[in-house]
């Protein structure tokens, strides 16, 4: 007497194309999971989309702000930054632009009336800051808010102490706009000494690199009685942004995902419920556990495949018209691939408990 | 073909439904199995065909010793040596008259190729008059059972279990219904049938009662 059955050599092939056919039989809930499947890679792209413009806005503001910037300070008693140093620091790899300032001193205007008003040497290159008037050497150039406080009765001005002939105007750009306080004279001369130099990099990444570089641009002698200041705070605060930003997008897609799951597990689970008797009779037919469970997550497979690929798809493209670009294909392919195994698995515990279920009770006719 | 001793099962720990039933059938054999409502007739036949394990006693199908098998054991000899026919016909409405006869195919994994051609022979040969691509859901009572039939004779199963198979059929569906699960019993195999009627019991070799 035997107490095992000679094993049935099962193909899974049928199976599979069953479950394509149970698939398109059961259109309500296989229309459900597509949806579910659509929404997850379509959402998780489109926010991700909006993440990445506020992301570059939320940088573009922290690298206006100064976090791109070193400023270097003479410190001793006397000047001790060469103004050739501009020009030098100007011609580093990833240097934006270099704005160096002489001392402050106060000025009035020759005729009556107006305040002190600051004034001091200025050399520059590629700043973002425009002159127009003379271009005669030695003359001061006023902007809008300077030549409030001095006072200004005409163009051509003098401006005591020192004899300063004002020959025209400026206006300073972001984030040199503190500069229109000052009145400014532009100056070539080999033999002025500064007494701060402004350098901006071209990305907060170059800062470093830059930073290592001064001391051999400002020469040996001037390094010591100089100081570098940048911007630790607002580069740690950058880093911030960017961890926080990437960590919300990740709690995003696992909320996304876990609630996709929830409720296609409530869709397969209601499905099952509803088809109790089938699976009834499969399991009369010779149906294994495994077979039923194979056919419920390969009938999520099926719709999750199709939607998935929609949603991202449809993602994809959302995400480039944000953008400006098409993104690599990569991100919205694991999105996709993510969702679609998320949903499956998702499919695997009402699946279990279809295929478990006892065939009896729900065969017998009461 | 099939010797059990003594089956005691339920669907409640302490209530059994069927309590020491004992009995054998031998190929070639129609039995009828009788009994009042709750009887636990229809759990007889699914315990005979191995869809559950008895709580207690013995039952040999063929040389198998059906209660010490496990779950994929059963199934197997579900799929190679057990056709049921269930009181409603159990098709899925969803789908065709093909679809719902190759399914029985399916778990024992065979070519849908080879099941399709023998279930356009079985259509045939039970004379049921639909196309096969027709829904399941626009089937009379009588072809939908005779297709039930078909599905269950697809895998050539040695044993055939019926349960209430003639119970909503007009006379001459009944018949011919009946004439099939002869023919079947004529042809070697175990038939198996769970009725109300009486004058169909009397037709058959031998009648169980519970």
């Amino acid at each position: 007497m035997r107490s095992h059955v000679p094993p049935l050599r099962r193909s899974w092939l049928p199976l599979i194309a069953e479950s394509a056919r149970v698939t398109w039989a059961a259109r309500v809930v296989s229309g459900l999971v597509l949806l579910l499947a659509l929404a997850v890679p379509a959402t998780v792209l489109g926010v991700a989309g909006l993440n990445i413009e506020a992301q570059a806005a939320i940088l573009r503001r922290v690298d206006e702000i100064g976090a791109r910037t070193i400023t270097i300070i003479s410190t001793g008693s006397e000047l001790s930054l060469p103004a050739g140093a501009v020009e030098r620091i100007a011609r580093l790899d990833g240097v934006a632009w270099v704005v160096g300032l002489g001392p402050v001193f106060d000025v009035r205007i020759r005729e009556p009336g107006g305040g002190p008003t600051p004034v001091r040497a200025y050399r520059a290159r590629g700043a973002p800051v425009t002159f127009s008037g003379s271009t005669a050497a030695g003359g001061a150039f006023l902007s809008a808010t300077s030549a409030r406080r001095v006072g200004l009765a005409g163009a051509y001005s003098v401006l005591d102490p020192g004899g300063l002939r004002v020959v025209g105007w400026f206006k300073a750009g972001e984030p040199l706009t503190s500069l229109e306080a000052f009145i400014l004279v532009p100056s070539d001369e080999d033999a002025l000494r500064l007494e701060r130099i402004i350098v901006a990099v071209e990305d907060v990444g170059w800062v470093d690199v830059v930073v290592e570089n001064l001391a051999s641009m400002i020469g040996t002698d001037a390094t010591e009685a100089t100081s570098i200041e940048r911007s630790p705070a607002l580069i740690e605060a950058r880093a911030a942004v960017l961890d926080e930003v990437s960590r919300r997008d990740r709690v995003l897609v696992l909320a996304l995902l876990g609630v996709a799951m929830a409720l296609v597990s409530v869709v397969i689970f209601a499905g099952t419920l509803a088809a109790r008797r089938d699976f009834g009779r499969r399991r009369a037919l010779g149906a294994t556990r495994g077979q039923l469970t194979v056919l419920v997550m390969l009938g999520t497979l099926w719709p999750a495949l199709v939607g998935a690929s929609c949603g991202t798809v449809a993602g994809w493209l959302y995400l480039g018209s944000r953008l400006g670009y098409l993104p690599d294909w990569q991100f919205p392919l694991a999105v996709g691939i993510l969702a679609v195994f998320a949903l499956v698995i998702a499919s695997a515990l009402p699946a279990a408990v279809a295929a478990t279920r006892d065939p009896l009770r729900v065969l017998r006719v009461p | 073909m099939i010797e059990a001793t003594d089956l005691t099962f339920g669907y409640r720990r302490g209530q059994p439904v069927l309590r020491g039933w004992s009995g054998s059938i031998e190929p070639g054999e129609i039995v009828a199995v009788v009994g009042a409502s709750g009887s636990g007739k229809s759990t007889l036949l699914y315990l005979l065909g191995a869809l559950v394990r008895p709580w207690s006693g013995s039952l040999r199908i063929g040389d198998v010793n059906v209660e010490r098998l496990g779950d994929g054991d059963r199934s197997d000899l579900r799929a190679t040596t057990v056709g049921f026919v269930f009181q409603d016909a159990l098709l899925d409405p969803r789908r065709s008259v093909l679809d719902n006869i190759v399914e029985g195919a399916i778990y024992r994994g065979v070519d849908r190729g080879a099941a399709t051609r023998r279930a356009r022979g079985l259509l045939e040969r039970l004379d049921v008059n639909v196309e096969p691509g027709r829904r399941a859901t626009d089937l009379s009572g009588g072809q939908a059972q005779r297709v039930a039939l078909c599905r269950a004779l697809l895998n050539e199963p040695s044993i055939l279990l019926a349960d209430e198979p003639t119970g909503n059929l007009d006379r001459i569906n009944a018949a011919a219904v009946e004439g099939v699960l002869r023919e079947q019993a004529a042809e070697g195999g175990v038939v198996v049938i769970v009725s109300h009627d009486e004058a169909l019991a009397s037709r058959c070799d031998r009648t169980y009662r519970l």
